[in-house]
């Protein structure tokens, strides 16, 4: 693409964004449509639609590529993001901030290479990775929304999605569309996503494997990001020790060898209740005083991964001896031995003294 | 496309309101919601919401597969967290104890509490952005935005593509027809064929749509589109007593729930 060239906007520009956003409004539908195919083909009820989510951006490349001045792509994800709203979008106006942040990150991307004339294998990687990075935030912002408490895989595995449809459908795609586009003199022969087709094909081949390789890095990175590294850093089976403590660390079992108590304890709520059964683990008692806490501290909250918090007397809980964090098959369990079965905390990520 | 959902022209208070208001008014709403994550306010303003409809005379058609929609995937997204939530008093177990084995999978009131709170946030937001879109008049809409220093040239944007999207729905709806004809169908075994379709999709509208720039821009250009700063209009977005009103509520609502998330209304809280 040419350098960002920030003269004054024309109508044409104006018109130009305005179509295209129209135009992506009237094939939202067309997409919707695909996105549930997909979805009826693997036999699930959402998810799968997500393959698609680069043909949302898709639009907002080609108007950034058309009309290449900086803070189109914001003001075309806004306009776009309004059309679909008034075309009755499911996501209401939840779509015009995920179309502003997808905007918002193309124009991030495509100024960073603004120096760069014509297409070089730099900015076309730039490009594909920009309208990936793009794609796949909207999987966040509806995870902020309305999946709070998702499984990290599950996030992880619906971002790659959306990343690798923003490569294939708002990078590769858009650039065979440009090129075609450019063929049937639509568009300016300046806006053209390839050099001269004089190339040798082994030629091609070696100029585009710096790009190949450099996508090929970005997912299996992602992905081994995803499955080792992020899971280790949320072990559910350690949890963080914080507040009115002088010692702030992060609990372990295993640095405990030799503490662990074991009572007899039956969960009594006030629908169910659980048999008596033997929990094994750690005093909180025990856990809390390695921390050693400041004497003011009156209270302490247990948070859990799930968003759940309960709040204990702070005094009762370190003279308490039926109450333990014992480690079960999904995480830290709290054993509130002499407690209500509701203050029973799953999944404890942090004991907070206050 | 008939199936969308659009503005319903008609006279009543609701539909008077300044639309640029209502825009602000409808984000006042979405940020207080996620400040403050309560299932009773949100089913609170989701009945004020339904009483809107109502008094707008719009109507929302429980049978639309929109609505059902709306209403299927709310339901998905109470059980998602409720399946995800084991915290909490625990109501039941979805898979109940037999002999040695279970209970599995518990339902909880802090699960119960944050589904609920979640499904209707969502309805929230879409039944207000369908109330909006219902009562507002985009055109208008585009000329409120102007108050706001947003220059015409650029609101105006909003306006084209509005009023070229029934065009382009009749030509997406040509197109696909003709595929039809010719014995294409929609494809999706495999990335080449995904491609293919949408390739024969998107190029004709894309042609079309893009073939019309030049042709508008210089008729725009040529009436003296953007010659002068200001411009007049057929029809003007006015503010009135209510619109400041409602502003105010809207303001309101917002500030109110940033108390309540900073714990400042302990009473209230309680009860939201």
């Amino acid at each position: 693409m040419n350098a960002s060239n920030n003269t004054a906007i024309t109508t044409r520009d104006i018109v130009t964004i305005a179509m295209l956003s129209s135009l992506g409004g009237a094939l939202s539908t067309f997409v919707g449509y695909l996105g549930n195919l997909i979805n009826l083909s693997l036999g699930i009820p959402f998810g799968a639609g997500q393959f698609m989510a680069g043909l949302h951006v898709f639009w907002i490349v080609l108007m950034r590529v058309l009309v290449p001045k900086t803070g189109v792509g914001l003001a075309g994800g806004a306009l776009k993001g309004l059309v679909e709203l008034f075309t009755g979008s499911t996501h209401g106006i939840v779509i015009v901030l995920v179309s502003l942040i997808q905007g918002l990150i193309i124009d991030v991307g495509a100024s960073s290479f603004r120096e760069l004339n014509g297409v070089s294998v730099s900015s076309q990687i730039v490009w594909w990775v920009t309208a990936g990075f793009s794609s796949a935030s909207n999987v966040l912002v509806f995870q902020a929304l309305y999946f709070t408490g998702a499984p990290i895989v599950y996030i992880a595995v619906m971002t790659i999605l959306a990343f690798c449809s923003g490569v294939i459908f708002a990078g590769y795609f858009a650039w065979e569309t440009l090129e075609f586009l450019n063929e049937i003199e639509i568009i300016p022969a300046n806006i053209s996503s390839r050099e001269p087709s004089a190339t040798p094909r082994r030629k091609l081949i070696v100029r585009n494997f710096p790009a190949v390789a450099f996508l090929t890095f970005i997912i299996v990175g992602s992905v081994y990001f995803t499955v080792f590294v992020a899971v280790m850093q949320t072990d559910p089976y350690s949890c963080e020790v914080t507040g009115l403590v002088e010692n702030p660390y992060t609990y372990h079992q295993s640095n405990f060898v030799g503490q662990e108590v074991t009572i007899e304890a039956e969960l009594i709520g006030a629908y169910t209740h659980l048999d008596p059964a033997n929990y094994t683990g750690i005093l909180l008692g025990t856990i809390l005083n390695y921390a050693n806490p400041n004497s003011g501290a009156t209270t302490l909250r247990v948070s859990a991964r799930d968003g759940y918090t309960v709040l204990f007397d702070f005094d009762s809980v370190v003279c308490d001896n039926r109450m333990l964090l014992t480690e079960s098959e999904d995480g830290l369990w709290l054993i509130a031995g002499d407690y209500d079965g509701a203050l029973w905390v799953r999944w404890v990520t942090v004991l907070e003294v206050f | 496309m008939s199936t969308r959902f659009g503005f319903v022209r008609r006279e009543g208070t609701i539909h008077n309101l300044n639309p640029a208001m209502k825009l602000l008014s409808l984000t006042f709403l979405m940020i207080s919601i996620l400040v403050y994550p309560s299932w009773v306010l949100s089913g609170l303003l989701l009945l004020v919401n339904l009483v809107s409809f109502r008094a707008a005379r719009v109507p929302i058609r429980i049978s639309s597969n929109r609505v059902r929609f709306l209403v299927i995937f709310s339901l998905v997204l109470l059980l998602f967290q409720i399946f995800l939530t084991p915290n909490g008093t625990i109501l039941t177990y979805i898979v109940p104890k037999i002999g040695n084995i279970g209970p599995f999978i518990p339902i909880t009131s802090f699960g119960l509490e944050r589904g609920l709170s979640i499904s209707l946030r969502f309805l929230l937001i879409v039944f207000s952005s369908m109330l909006f879109i219902s009562v507002t008049n985009p055109t208008l809409l585009a000329h409120a935005l102007t108050k706001f220093r947003i220059p015409y040239r650029y609101s105006f944007a909003l306006v084209i593509a509005l009023r070229f999207l029934p065009l382009f729905d009749m030509e997406t709806n040509l197109v696909r027809m003709s595929q039809k004809s010719r014995g294409l169908s929609s494809e999706i075994g495999g990335l080449k064929k995904i491609i293919r379709t949408i390739r024969y999709t998107f190029y004709p509208l894309l042609v079309s749509a893009l073939s019309r720039v030049e042709t508008l821009s210089l008729s725009m250009d040529g009436r003296g589109f953007g010659y002068r700063p200001e411009r007049s209009y057929l029809q003007e977005s006015t503010w009135s007593k209510t619109d400041y009103l409602v502003m105010a509520l809207s303001v309101g609502l917002l500030f109110f729930c940033f108390l309540l998330a900073l714990g400042m209304l302990p009473e209230l809280s309680a009860i939201l």
